[in-house]
């Protein structure tokens, strides 16, 4: 870890500046011992400024609990635990912030001497991707403001901004998964997985439900069924970028950006796939043109967060490929074919979907921001 | 009391202070009074449990239409104010914002309002009660402003915490609920910002060099009415304070105190040339001055010889009081002083004005001076140091006085008896004395005539660009002060050829007849006029109607006189330590430092000699093998000790932040157990993070070892069943969690 203390000029100390020089004015101009005493009074001010914030700053010691991943639109609060060296003096008005963040900062009242307490730190991110923590920096203009000093720590860490996640309203979800052959034969409700697979030896803490009442008589051994796993719907999800940007700027409305609507496919993917997760589908994301890895068909938040960091993690600017690659038939998936700009339907076969991001606003309820 | 309240209650503090330094520096008492009213109104108010404030807007509109209407003001009277009447905006203005105090920032704009007004007050005010709110003021000064930047960070912060909070949530106290509060840190650090400045203060008041400021500013500072120069230069109100300065006891030949038969003319600074160009009088150039050492209780004869001191002598013992001087204010003439021993007094003989010559500050505080009021010529000869020469005939600078002069001279003149002219008295030095004389008594009366009128206040008097004050003051205005008279009756003398001087003091007219001695006060400050009667002898000729100053010393009479007893002293300390502390005053500091380092370096010196002998003793003593073994023992012994004593007192740190320093043995014992308890889990890798509470440290021990993990759960339980469960810290519960700390140690891995 790394330390840096450095010093920055501040307003309050040029207007201090300015009221010293009008105070050595006025001794010159009209001599009084009171007038002597007033500029030793600002004497003292500097000493302490610089003493108390001095020795303030360098007993600081502040590190970044680990962030969670963020997401566009929503405020993301960093913690750090910042912790006060020092045995005799306390910490007062510090600001901590990122370099990488800009002008967010958090704010610490106080701190004892020897004590420690954590800092939130809120940060809105306005784009989706990783970015590169590295520097930590607490400042503090305390006691008077005369100068700023901060400390800075070399602090790397690595935030992924999720992209932004639009609120789809269920019904239109379902309308939507019901779509096309495919979409008509996946089941809106879990189910095939209730038949009987087995049975084994009952686990301590068995429902008496599950109990195999007559195979544990006739084995004398309590025995449980085994039932064959729930299947659940499934949605395919097909993000469509193989057209490079410039391609695509010709080809959207005027007033229009086209990153901005490469942008929005990927929203409408996330908000797709955020949104069939929470009503119990499966999903799984192929992506054209970018590389990414292909994610399979899966349930869970969990499988929704790596869904989403490989869209977060989706760099417009590399080379696009144009691999034409059909979605393989399942019976049970309903696919859905995201396109940036206009709809080509040779993407994903004819069974699938096809929704451009234009059609985002309308797909979408804009009041809301998560399902 | 939470930070918020504080700071408020400190700045309102501040602001009160500065109000009363500026009221009290300008006079502005009806201020002083409305704005105190004000400021504690505001408190109740703005600051009250249902605060109602002032809105931001309403305040800032009325302090700009304030300053527009002093703007406007000052252009209609066609000349910038002065620095009282920015003070007065200031204040205004500040009283205005302490009805709309609501964030930090506002408490800031109240401080910088506060901090004006002590500087206008620095400028103006030499009083101690103008004095002792601003050096109040100017330590509490750094403490609000750093009590207002605390109250911003916490705005700030709520700020930001407010942002990504959903709308209508709790609010957030950001006092932590476990350590110390930002108050407690805070209180700490408030003392020691007060002790580093007042340290610093104090440094750079003793330090500044004064020596480059010295001189007619400087002079202003000295309290007590009385100054080392007569300038005709301002118009301001001359100093009518009823401070005691002095008292008198004038004491007869015959031993005892009484009332002299006439005021007494005590003289402080002797001035005999005009300069027409500053406008003020200038003392003698060629100073004739010897030096008496003081012998104690007996008197130092000036002369030893020539001056009988049985015929017509008095005594005058003065015992200062409110104002630091080394002038020795003396009645004309002073043959011998009593001054202590040591003590250096210095006779200028040219104007037979006394001083101190040791530059001590204060020095005489008490002293006795033996004078004959009346002394012949002979006598002031041989004070004077011998023969006299007659000199040239003087003249005055201003031309337009001699014309003034000889209407006056004409109109008020003796009839009926001749008096000298300007050649015969050239030639013969007799008859010029008695020209002297005849012209000043005739000046004199014309003075008195009640044509001229005394007055304080010189603010009512027109006087053109370039025009001569004593010119003014004879041929148009017609009123002023004592330095008026006195500096036209000089005038007219001296541009008639008549020897005289302008001479400074007080006069002492307020007899107390219980304490059979004057009270000299600083409204008595007083000038008048010495004139050459012969060789060496001058007689005084006051041109001030003595009704006059009768009169106002009986109106200046207040009920508040009979308080000055208590007053007076710290009044005079305040004078003589901070007021009137200049180059000199610095140099006898010095030199009473380096005598105490000497004589602060002696018991040093023994202590260290004391220690060098039992160095030596003990050399001898643990000289060999075995008193190198005994020597090595208490070493090790010694080391031990401060090594223990260190360990216990870190401990006793670690433990006030989980239990708090009022916790009782048994609390601090077991918040160690439980410290230990976590060192322990520690090692064998469970980690606590921030955040984690220590029963998941408890959650993951038991993935590793579930024995130890049961007695750390039951340390635990135990701290926290005393530290938050209100449960009494019991020795039974202490050795429970000893013993379960001790079975944590034990406890293996499986």
């Amino acid at each position: 870890m790394r330390r840096r203390l450095s010093y920055r000029p501040a307003i309050g100390g040029l207007v201090f500046v300015i009221w010293v020089l009008v105070l050595v004015m006025a001794v010159v101009w009209r001599p009084s011992n009171l007038l002597i005493w007033v500029m030793g009074t600002a004497v003292g001010m500097i000493v302490i400024s610089g003493l108390s914030s001095g020795a303030m700053m360098m007993a600081l010691r502040v590190r970044r609990l680990a962030p969670s991943d963020a997401r566009v639109g929503q405020p993301l609060v960093l913690l750090y635990e910042v912790r006060n060296t020092s045995w005799l003096w306390p910490a007062f008005a510090v600001s901590i912030r990122e370099s990488a963040l800009g002008s967010s900062q958090g704010w610490l009242v106080s701190v004892g001497p020897g004590e420690r307490c954590v800092v939130e730190l809120a940060w809105w991110p306005e784009r989706r991707g990783e970015v590169e923590l590295e520097h930590v920096i607490a400042q503090s203009s305390f006691p008077f403001g005369l100068v700023g000093k901060r400390v800075t720590w070399r602090k790397r860490a690595t935030i992924t901004v999720l992209p932004r996640v639009v609120r789809i309203p269920a019904p239109r979800l379902r309308a939507l998964l019901d779509h096309g052959p495919a979409g008509q034969r996946a089941a809106a409700r879990p189910g095939h997985g209730e038949e009987f697979f087995g049975v084994r030896d009952a686990p301590e803490l068995t429902s008496l439900r599950d109990v195999a009442w007559r195979r544990s008589a006739s084995r004398e051994q309590l025995v449980v069924i085994e039932r064959a796993s729930p299947s659940y719907p499934r949605l395919r999800l097909v993000l469509n970028l193989s057209e490079p940007t410039d391609s695509l700027a010709g080809r959207v409305p005027a007033g229009v950006k086209a990153r901005q609507r490469e942008e929005d496919a990927i929203t409408m993917a996330a908000s797709l796939a955020t949104s069939a997760i929470a009503l119990g589908h499966e999903i799984s994301l192929r992506v054209h043109g970018l590389p990414c890895v292909a994610m399979p068909a899966a349930g869970g938040v969990r499988h929704l967060d790596r869904v989403l960091v490989q869209l977060a993690k989706l760099d417009l600017d590399a080379p696009r490929t144009t691999p034409m690659v059909s979605v393989p038939g399942d019976e049970r998936s309903a696919s859905v074919v995201i396109h940036p700009g206009r709809i080509d339907p040779s993407v994903g076969g004819a069974a699938a979907l096809h929704q451009s991001a234009a059609q985002l606003p309308g797909l979408a309820s804009w009041k809301g921001t998560e399902p | 009391m939470t930070m918020p309240r504080g700071m408020h209650a400190l700045v309102l503090v501040t602001a009160m202070l500065s109000l009363a330094a500026f009221c009290i520096a300008d006079g502005s008492f009806v201020f002083l009074s409305c704005s105190m009213v004000a400021a504690a109104l505001s408190g109740v108010l703005a600051q009250g449990a249902r605060p109602k404030r002032l809105p931001t807007i309403v305040a800032h509109t009325i302090i700009a239409t304030i300053c527009a209407a002093a703007a406007v003001v000052a252009f209609i009277a066609g000349r910038p104010p002065d620095i009282e009447h920015v003070g007065l905006l200031c204040g205004t203005a500040l009283v205005v914002k302490l009805f709309a105090r609501h964030r930090a920032s506002d408490e800031r704009h109240v401080l910088a309002l506060g901090s004006i007004l002590f500087l206008v007050a620095a400028l103006d005010g030499t009083d101690v009660l103008a004095g002792l709110p601003l050096i109040v003021g100017s330590l509490l000064l750094p403490v609000c402003v750093s009590a207002a930047w605390v109250q911003s960070s916490t705005e700030r912060a709520a700020a930001a915490h407010g942002s990504h909070r959903p709308v209508g949530s709790l609010p957030v106290s950001f006092e932590p609920t476990a350590g110390a509060s930002p108050m407690r840190c805070w209180t700490g650090f408030a003392i020691a910002s007060v002790i580093v400045t007042a340290t610093c203060g104090v440094i750079v008041f003793v330090g500044f060099p004064r020596q480059g400021l010295e001189g007619e500013a400087w002079n202003r500072t000295r309290a007590g009415g009385f100054s080392l120069r007569v300038s005709l230069a301002t118009d301001e109100r001359i100093e009518d304070a009823r401070t005691e300065v002095m008292t008198v006891r004038w004491i007869g030949p015959d031993s005892l105190s009484m009332e002299h038969n006439e005021p007494l003319h005590l003289r402080g600074a002797v001035f005999d040339r005009y300069d027409p160009i500053s406008q003020s009088w200038q003392v003698p150039q060629h100073p004739r001055r010897e030096y008496f050492e003081g012998v104690g209780a007996a008197f130092v004869p000036f002369v030893h010889e020539g001056i009988d001191p049985r015929l017509q002598v008095y005594k005058q013992v003065v015992q200062m009081r409110g104002l630091a001087t080394n002038q020795v204010f003396s009645v004309l003439a002073p043959i011998a002083i009593q001054a202590a021993d040591g003590m250096t007094v210095a006779l200028d003989q040219s104007t037979m004005l006394l001083s101190s010559a040791s530059s001590r500050i204060g020095e005489f505080d008490r002293y006795a001076v033996s004078v004959k009021p009346y002394a012949s010529d002979r006598d002031m000869a041989t004070l004077s140091g011998g023969t006299v020469e007659p000199g040239p005939m003087p003249t005055f600078p201003v031309d337009a006085v001699k014309p003034l002069a000889l209407e006056l001279w004409e109109r008020w003149k003796p009839r009926g008896r001749s008096v000298p002219d300007f050649d015969a008295a050239a030639l013969r030095p007799l008859a010029r004395w008695e020209r002297n004389r005849a012209v000043a008594t005739a000046l004199e009366a014309a003075l008195l005539s009640g044509d001229f009128r005394y007055t304080t206040d010189l603010g009512s008097i027109v006087r053109r660009r370039g025009e001569d004050p004593i010119v003014n003051f004879l041929m148009s205005s017609r009123q002023g002060h004592c330095q008026y008279f006195a500096s036209a009756l000089c005038a007219m003398c001296q541009s008639m050829g008549v020897d005289a001087r302008v001479v400074a003091g007080f006069i002492a007219l307020e007899y107390d007849a219980a304490q059979l001695q004057y009270i000299v006060r600083s409204s008595n400050a007083h000038a008048w006029v010495e004139v050459r009667t012969g060789d060496a002898q001058w007689t005084t000729f006051d041109a001030t109607p003595p009704a006059t100053l009768q009169a106002l010393q009986a109106e200046q009479r207040t009920w508040a006189d009979g308080l000055r007893w208590l007053w007076d002293p710290l009044n005079f300390a305040w004078s003589r330590h901070v007021v009137s502390f200049d180059g000199e005053a610095q140099t006898e500091l010095a030199e009473r430092m380096a005598s105490t380092r000497e004589a602060l370096s002696r018991p040093v010196r023994a202590v260290l000699d004391a220690l060098e002998a039992i160095r030596q003793r003990l050399v001898e003593t643990f000289s060999g093998m075995v008193g190198s073994l005994w020597l090595a023992s208490i070493g090790v012994v010694l080391v031990a000790t401060i090594v223990v004593m260190a360990l216990l007192r870190a401990r006793r740190r670690q433990t006030t932040p989980l239990v708090g320093r009022s916790a009782s043995p048994r609390e601090r014992e077991l918040a160690r157990h439980y410290m230990d308890a976590l060192r322990v889990a520690r090692r064998r890798g469970v980690v606590r993070d921030a955040g984690m509470t220590p029963l998941e440290v408890v959650a993951r021990l038991s993935v590793e070892s579930p024995e130890a993990a049961m007695h750390l759960r039951s340390v635990v339980e135990s701290f926290y069943a005393v530290r938050f469960g209100g449960r009494p810290a019991t020795a039974e519960r202490c050795t429970a969690a000893a013993r379960s700390l001790s079975a944590l140690h034990r406890a293996r891995t499986p």
